[in-house]
């Protein structure tokens, strides 16, 4: 027979159990009564100098005003300089102040009342809302277009040269932030981490087999396998005679990627990724280099 | 002795009868006097209260007889019929299988109702501060540039890391009261390591922290098929939080559960489940069952019905053959954050609250407040807690990435917001609510049949004169005609229908304020289907 051991929540709840109801009586008489502020609403952010934040309240100046504080009403809540307060106010909704716009915060209105929801009851048997409400009924983590932005990579037939170099792994669809794993012939070698771009940095890659796993916010998990070679094939050398570095490494890596996409795409995107920047929209390059072997 | 045969032609011709004296009025046989037995003439002071007494008691009957004797024999039967159809309801309504059937639907609708009426001006029990993952929470995290990809669903554990802290560095005395976390922690986060790590340090400093207040955390269980089991056991993954958690004195594991009906309404929560966790068997509470027990300390009354739930789950879960609760604890909803609603204004807690004595005066009077927790995480270290101050903090989403609305009796509210509703409903209601004893709704009923009874006479009287009217009025125009449709009987009985319904829902107020409620309708609505099925057969008699 199964038992159950000791609960701990059960051992505190016992004890409050066990409390007799005639305590009620002590804690419900002789409260002080509250009058001193009738609760408008909250400061809910200052951006700048909280020092800058004043409040005004019955004539006299609140010591330290500070951030998730209570404002009542009739308090006249002002700042200096750059700094900026937002109030949320209860039927009101959130309000700026600022140096040129103070705020005296008004009464509380629009409460509900008996009436009023009375009036609302029977409107809603007389004429209720046969308003419908999409409702998604997806298999929540599903597939969310989670994949390697090179598709290749899925096929497991890229080469990249050996060296100690880093490595870009682009990503798309699914939720961010990702997160991705590399395997060497060795073991774990390296972790990623980013919004979009995955880069491993300064990893030996010596001549064999990796596989890599990424990851989305939402959990989906990709894999991709692909060869280290000690001997890969040349670099073309159409473009060589561009002077701008980084125009030279695109416009090689798009040669390199054109010509082989079924191996030598992710060493194109790795010629790019270790080119020095110089004001290039590489998203565009990298994107051209993808759609090779796609059409 | 001779005998006259009668049409016998023999007989002598009958003497003639002397002429009649002229006719007199016969008078009226006076009643023998009852001789009354002498009665002693009393003597002592008892006998003669006794003498006062029974004459004052044969006045009140002859009273009731007169009474009695002025109105139609039809109208006993009647309400004796109504009133024993209404009794027959009433006795099938504590049938749990039959109040739960389309019998107890008008009850239940009538409930909804009361809870509509009633939202949003209870004053009562502590009052409650919802830090809401809300959609600019989950904007403010989100990456800039680029493409928009869609949301995670999956709460920041940065930004929970950041409001537990905010929390737990209260000044001693001035914290929250009890604290509900209404976010999985055992979810993975693959990508976010380094805020799972500071949630981690948070969640042990918690723990060391003697002045933190009991933090509930929300997990979910799953069916043990998932891990290659029968399907017959709920289990409870590990976490990675387990080694805080675990050991710690103030940090609890607890079920969020919430019962739909089968119009997916959620009317009731679930007070525990029995899971298998990563170290045996373990009863998971729900948060807002201890929320509430952590709420009341000392003042908890040791006759509040939920008081049965914790003696239960002992017995019930040591069951090997134990089967999952079908019907928990009914939610007294009072509070109606919808979605979307912001910028509501909340009824003040009334002078008597005890938090008074120590967050001052001054402190926040709203019993509900929503600040979003994008707020509470930038809100840094040098932020005041008078937000939190003995309140029932709860930390939940309204974002959209989330989704998590359910309808309710009074709209379409987010999680949080029902647990917030469960919990100061079971502080409302003294421990959870009570049906009302047997003997107030047969009282309750018994004027229900009689006014429904007169009701059926009042409309009689007035189908009479509204049909003399009607003719009388048979030339008149279309629109004299139109001013006698008030006293059309049919619109007559729809509105003494309507006002029996708005009754039943006033009583239903009255004793959901003491924490009660009961069935009147669905055993009010035999009644008067009695009385109308009588009405028509006596028309169909005369």
């Amino acid at each position: 027979m199964t038992t159950i051991p000791s609960v701990r929540p059960v051992t505190g709840f016992r004890l409050l159990l066990a409390a007799g109801a005639g305590a009620a009586a002590l804690a419900l008489a002789g409260h002080a009564a509250a009058a001193d502020c009738a609760g408008a609403g909250v400061i809910t952010r200052i951006e700048g100098d909280p020092a800058a934040v004043s409040i005004v309240r019955a004539g006299a100046k609140v010591a330290r005003p500070r951030v998730l504080e209570v404002v009542c009403t009739g308090d006249r809540v002002s700042a200096a300089g750059a700094t900026r307060i937002t109030l949320s106010l209860d039927g009101r909704g959130a309000v700026q102040v600022n140096a040129s716009t103070p705020y005296v915060v008004a009464a509380r209105g629009g409460a509900p009342s008996l009436a009023g929801n009375a009036y609302r009851a029977v409107n809603d048997q007389v004429m209720p809302d046969m308003k419908r409400l999409p409702w998604d009924v997806r298999l929540k983590g599903g597939d969310t277009g989670f994949n390697f932005a090179l598709p290749q990579l899925a096929a497991g037939g890229q080469e990249l040269s050996a060296g100690s170099r880093a490595l870009l792994l682009r990503v798309e669809g699914g939720a961010g932030p990702y997160s991705a794993t590399l395997t060497g012939p060795a073991g774990a070698v390296a972790q990623a981490q980013g919004a979009g771009d995955l880069v491993f940095p300064a990893v030996n890659f010596t001549p064999g087999r990796y596989h890599v796993t990424a990851r989305d916010a939402a959990g989906a998990t990709i894999q991709a396998d692909f060869t280290v070679s000690a001997s890969p094939g040349a670099l073309p050398t159409t473009y060589d005679s561009l002077t701008d570095p980084e125009v030279r490494a695109a416009a090689t890596a798009c040669a390199l990627a054109r010509a082989a996409s079924d191996k030598r795409a992710l060493e194109a995107e790795q010629l790019l990724a270790a080119a020095p920047t110089n004001g290039l929209d590489r998203t565009r390059v990298y994107d051209l280099i993808e759609s090779y072997g796609t059409n | 002795m001779t005998e006259s045969v009668e049409g016998d032609p023999d007989a002598p011709p009958p003497p003639e009868e002397p002429p009649a004296a002229p006719a007199k009025a016969a008078k009226p046989r006076r009643r023998p006097r009852r001789r009354r037995a002498k009665r002693k003439r009393p003597t002592t002071a008892w006998q003669r209260r006794l003498r006062r007494i029974e004459k004052r008691a044969r006045q009140v009957l002859a009273f009731g007889r007169r009474t009695f004797t002025a109105i139609e024999r039809s109208h006993y039967r009647r309400f004796l019929i109504s009133f024993i159809a209404g009794l027959v309801v009433l006795g099938a309504m504590r049938v749990p299988a039959i109040n739960r059937s389309m019998f107890g639907e008008p009850d239940r609708l009538m409930m909804e109702t009361a809870f509509k009426m009633r939202a949003d001006l209870v004053t009562g029990g502590d009052p409650a501060l919802l830090i809401d993952i809300d959609d600019q929470t989950i904007s403010d995290i989100r990456q800039t540039g680029g493409a928009v990809r869609a949301p995670s669903a999956t709460a920041p554990r940065g930004v929970l890391a950041d409001t537990l802290e905010y929390i737990r560095t209260a000044p001693p005395g001035v914290g929250a009261q009890a604290v509900i976390v209404d976010i999985d922690l055992a979810t993975p986060t693959p990508g976010d390591e380094a805020n799972a790590a500071k949630l981690h340090e948070v969640l042990a400093a918690w723990a060391r922290t003697p002045s933190a207040p009991p933090l509930m955390l929300a997990r979910q269980s799953f069916p043990d098929s998932l891990m290659g089991g029968d399907g017959n056991h709920l289990v409870l993954p590990a976490s990675d939080y387990d080694d805080v958690v675990d050991p710690a004195p103030n940090i609890f594991w607890a079920n969020v559960k919430m019962m739909a009906d089968q119009n997916s309404i959620v009317r009731e929560f679930l007070p525990y489940e029995c899971v298998q966790g990563p170290h045996g068997p373990f009863i998971l509470y729900s948060a807002s069952l201890l929320a509430y027990g952590f709420l009341q300390g000392d003042l908890m009354p040791s006759d509040a019905p939920v008081n049965h739930w914790i003696k239960d789950s002992k017995t019930d879960c040591a069951n090997p053959n134990h089967t999952p609760i079908l019907h928990g604890e009914l939610i007294n909803y009072h509070l109606s954050l919808g979605k979307g609603e912001n910028g509501k204004v909340w009824p003040e807690l009334p002078p008597s609250w005890k938090g008074f004595k120590r967050c001052g005066s001054a402190t926040d009077k709203a019993v509900f407040r929503r600040i979003s927790a994008g707020d509470v995480a930038a809100a840094g270290p040098d932020a005041s807690h008078e937000l939190i101050c003995q309140r029932l903090v709860v930390i939940g989403g309204t974002n959209a990435a989330a989704s998590d609305f359910e309808q309710t009796p009074l709209n379409e509210m987010a999680g949080p917001v029902i647990m917030i509703n469960a919990v100061r409903g079971l502080e409302l209601s003294g421990g959870g609510l009570r049906r009302v004893p047997t003997w107030l709704q047969l009282t309750a009923l018994l004027l229900v049949s009689a006014m429904i009874t007169m009701g059926f006479w009042i409309t009689r009287v007035i189908r009479e004169n509204y049909l003399a009217l009607k003719s009388r009025h048979q030339q008149k125009s279309f629109w004299v005609r139109i001013r006698l449709l008030p006293f059309n009987p049919v619109v007559l009985n729809w509105a003494f229908a309507f006002a029996a319904h708005w009754v039943g829902i006033g009583l239903l107020l009255l004793a959901l304020d003491r924490g009660y409620w009961g069935y009147l309708s669905a055993p009010a609505f035999a009644s008067a289907a009695v009385g109308a099925m009588q009405e028509f057969a006596d028309d169909d008699d005369s």
